[in-house]
């Protein structure tokens, strides 16, 4: 079953069971797309890590860029140069973004350039639930969802033909129960035709104010075109028959429908599946409404839709009730019991019973939050962070940032006292120690955030003076996302040293350390300290050590010999210092509190050893450390 | 065969164990026979060793990617804690197969003690049947296949209830295993076949058959 999606280049027919997001990079490669490019970002990840996986079959351009704004141009350059090109991205990486996503509408292209913002409503793991179509509305960018993996395959296709077409950005809205859902989809054959690059400099690209007013009056004119074409795109579909219309844009079209042909109510009721968001297909929206009696809109976040269609029927003087977020509420994500109720209370025609013994009483489930993995280098650098604030009583406040290491943020380290946004760290350790005087200010970003948008903040925080403790834990990869590169990731004899670019800002106090060897780090985390009271300097600690999943895979590939540790019973007092403070999943407490250590879990990185104050934590087997230091950095 | 109307199932553990690579595997074999397969799954934080949850959705009434609750059949559990957590998902007459694993949430002080756990299970659900995966795969020399042993288990139960043939799958299996391992791997999922099937041997599913094919 390894690399399917790789198989599946040679079939052009048949089903396979594809991820959302595979589904959305078949797509590309059936409608011929030759550069493709992101920065990731779940739920987005797999749509580019996709392509990656046949880029050297198909000679296509993918790439891992530093940053949305920067994966964004990329792939618009290629479509402004007669390539056909993809750019995907998390909804907030689309922030990022923004500002390139606002020029392209402007300029235009010369072949087919889709945008594809991946949404999570319900955070599953996001700093918000900002609903993306959203951007359609001020960028002029049409923007269109599909309801299934198989559709997101088909919809993929259609906006490069739309895009190439029409000359101008279209952008795809998938949400995580899209992206993250395996199902059918019917593939078709990948194009194989390589064409030209070719860049012809046109006045609409220079978006000087003389030029960009002529563009704006073109754009608008576009928009009408766009409008004209969408309202005979076979994707916007009509089911049943009734009085009542349903309008279900994207995702919420499956729940729909599912519960409607369920309860047999297609003989009662219309539902509308909407794939084009905005702008909406006025046509059918106007031959459906006026055949209603009542519209119900069901969609998840936003009333993107619902707003629109009241517009609509205002202009058209069409008078019929529109029911939608009074009733749907905005917050998360739909499921079919949502669905489900709505369709009860709305229209009156269902009954639902749930048959769950609530006499049984559940025993308290404590929550299982995501913690760190066994191996991780941030473990160890943690606790004796913790250990160090505590027993010193700092008054300290640490602004935490993007990746595996905000769960810090969670006991036992209990780290982080803000998370906001990529780069948001060293950011909000500009004002912290702008206002907070009397504060030791601690920024903490893993490598690839630090890349992504933490060097501006440090720039200025260097050349306006906001002197802090900087914390760029390298791990020499982005591993929240699945181990994508980062500047600080070997590539073929290159890689951003952080040391020397921090130097190069100006950064005069420079520490790099293991951050399995928590001495250095305690010394090196002292004298920044120092240096932040006495000097009033910034320091940069670089604690770098790869991600443990990727050392651990490197040293199964090379079938080295791997010993776990154990807890020395005879020795052990039972203080759960490693269990509960120091906390690797792998070391469980035992009836009589004495610390065991779980084979199946331990990798043998043996950072624990430092928890344990009566040495009772020992290799099984005694084995030569240093020389799996080569896996390790 | 019979018309597979709606069959959903409930995957859950704890990341790290396998629940992905156990549901696309039963998405895959559904598939193969033309059966429609919706699988929503868990990425990014949430496997740090954080609770995971899959839903596997089967059939041609299938639309939408989410079990509600209540409304799945089967519950393949990796461990107990993970197993009470999502226990909701499953109709009372639903089928949990749970292996004998609990990990405790790491600093978690007052987690529950295990047999509480599975007084609580047994309690809702009166079709639990708790196995020895993760042991049997530690004997058997490959601590990672817990999850294969629980695909041989479900594999038997769809067999048993004339869901799908287990030979048709065995033949399968092997090009979905991946190569490194495979021969301990099957030996593994045969286990799992073999110990659900003396559990369930001689019991009656039909009342839960019913709500999963259709009249005709």
């Amino acid at each position: 079953m390894d690399k399917i999606f790789r198989k599946l280049i040679d079939v052009s027919e048949g089903y396979a069971l594809l991820l959302g997001n595979e589904a959305v990079a078949r797509g590309a490669l059936e409608a011929g797309v030759e550069v493709a490019t992101a920065y990731p970002g779940t739920p987005s990840s797999e749509i580019i890590g996709s392509l990656m996986e046949v880029a050297d079959l198909l000679n296509i351009y993918v790439e891992w860029s530093v940053n949305e704004k920067v994966a964004f141009e990329l792939a618009w350059a290629a479509a402004l140069s007669n390539k056909k090109s993809i750019t995907a991205m998390k909804h907030v990486g689309l922030n990022v973004a923004a500002d390139a996503l606002m020029s392209s509408a402007y300029t235009g292209v010369s072949e087919s350039f889709v945008i594809v913002s991946a949404d999570d409503p319900s955070m599953w793991s996001s700093q918000n639930e900002q609903d993306n179509r959203l951007y359609s509305h001020i960028s002029y960018i049409p923007v269109f969802e599909p309801s299934d993996p198989g559709e997101a395959k088909d919809l993929t296709v259609k906006l490069f033909d739309l895009s190439s077409m029409i000359k101008h950005p279209m952008m795809l809205r998938m949400t995580t129960r899209l992206s993250h859902v395996r199902g059918p989809v019917r593939l078709g054959r990948v194009e194989r035709k390589t064409s030209k690059a070719l860049f012809r400099p046109e006045p609409r690209y220079v978006l000087v104010p003389s030029n960009a007013r002529v563009n704006r009056i073109d754009l608008l004119k576009r928009w009408e075109k766009i409008k004209d074409v969408i309202n005979d795109l076979e994707f916007n579909k009509v089911f049943g028959d009734g009085k009542i219309l349903i309008i279900a844009p994207g995702l919420a079209f499956s729940y729909v429908y599912e519960i409607v042909s369920k309860h047999d109510l297609l003989n009662k009721m219309r539902v509308l599946k909407l794939s084009s968001i905005n702008p909406l297909p006025e046509k059918i929206v106007i031959e459906e409404a006026v055949k209603s009696e009542k519209i119900i809109v069901v969609e998840e976040l936003e009333p993107v839709v619902e707003n629109e269609i009241r517009i609509l029927l205002n202009r058209e003087k069409i008078n019929v009730e529109v029911l939608g977020k009074n009733f749907v509420d905005r917050a998360y994500e739909l499921t079919l019991e949502r669905v489900e109720k709505i369709i009860e209370e709305l229209t009156g025609l269902i009954k639902i019973s749930v048959d769950i013994d609530k006499e049984i009483k559940k025993p308290y489930i404590p929550p299982r939050p995501p913690v760190f993995c066994p191996g991780c280098p941030y473990r160890p650098l943690f606790y004796e962070m913790r250990k160090i604030i505590s027993r010193e009583r700092l008054k300290t406040v640490i602004s935490g940032d993007i990746g595996c290491y905000s769960l810090s943020y969670y006991p036992p380290y209990k780290i982080q006292d803000t998370i906001v946004e990529m780069g948001g760290s060293i950011g909000l350790g500009n004002g912290f120690s702008t206002v907070l005087k009397d504060h030791v200010i601690i920024s903490v970003i893993g490598d690839s955030t630090f890349f992504h948008a933490g060097i501006p903040a440090l720039i200025n925080s260097i050349y306006n003076d906001h002197p802090q403790i900087v914390i760029i834990l390298d791990n020499m990869s982005t591993a929240m996302t699945g181990h994508q590169p980062s500047p600080s990731t070997p590539r073929d004899g290159r890689k951003i040293l952080i040391e020397d670019l921090v130097k190069g800002i100006g950064v005069k106090n420079v520490f790099v350390i293991d951050p399995f060897d928590v001495d250095s780090f305690n010394k090196a985390f002292h004298e920044a300290i120092k240096n932040l009271r006495e000097k009033h300097e910034t320091s940069v600690i670089i604690a770098r050590r790869k991600c443990a999943l990727i050392a651990y895979a490197d040293m199964i590939r090379d079938g080295v010999e791997i010993y776990p540790y154990y807890v020395d019973p005879e020795i052990c007092v039972g203080c759960g210092l490693c269990y509960n403070l120091f906390a690797c999943p792998a070391i469980t407490p035992l009836e009589n509190r004495k610390a065991f250590i779980d084979p199946e879990l331990c990798i043998g990185c043996g950072s624990c050893v430092v928890s344990c104050p009566y040495n009772a934590i020992k290799p099984l087997k005694p084995f030569d450390r240093k020389a799996l230091d080569k896996y390790w950095f | 065969m019979r018309d597979l109307k709606e069959l959903n199932i409930v995957v859950s553990g704890v990341g790290g164990q396998g629940q992905l690579f156990l549901s696309r595997i039963v998405g895959e074999i559904f598939m193969s026979r033309g059966i429609p397969a919706y699988i929503a799954e868990t990425h990014g934080l949430s496997q740090r060793g954080g609770s995971v949850i899959v839903h596997i959705r089967i059939g041609r009434s299938v639309r939408a990617p989410l079990i509600p609750m209540n409304r799945a059949h089967i519950m393949i559990s990796l461990e107990i804690l993970e197993a009470a957590r999502y226990i909701d998902y499953l109709m009372s007459n639903g089928v949990a197969i749970i292996n004998r694993k609990f990990i405790r949430p790491p600093s978690t002080p007052k987690a529950p003690h295990e047999d509480e756990l599975i007084s609580f299970i047994k309690s809702r659900i009166y079709r639990t049947y708790l196995l020895p995966a993760s042991k049997t795969a530690v004997e058997m020399g490959m601590p990672i296949s817990a999850n294969i042993y629980m695909i041989g288990s479900l594999i038997k139960l769809l067999d048993y209830m004339t869901i799908l043939s287990e030979t048709y799958i065995d033949h399968l299996i092997k090009d979905l295993l991946p190569e490194r391992g495979r021969d301990i791997n099957i030996k593994i999922y045969e286990r799992g076949k073999k110990d659900l099937y003396e559990m369930i041997y001689g019991e009656n599913f039909k009342d839960l058959e019913k709500t999963i094919f259709g009249e005709h």
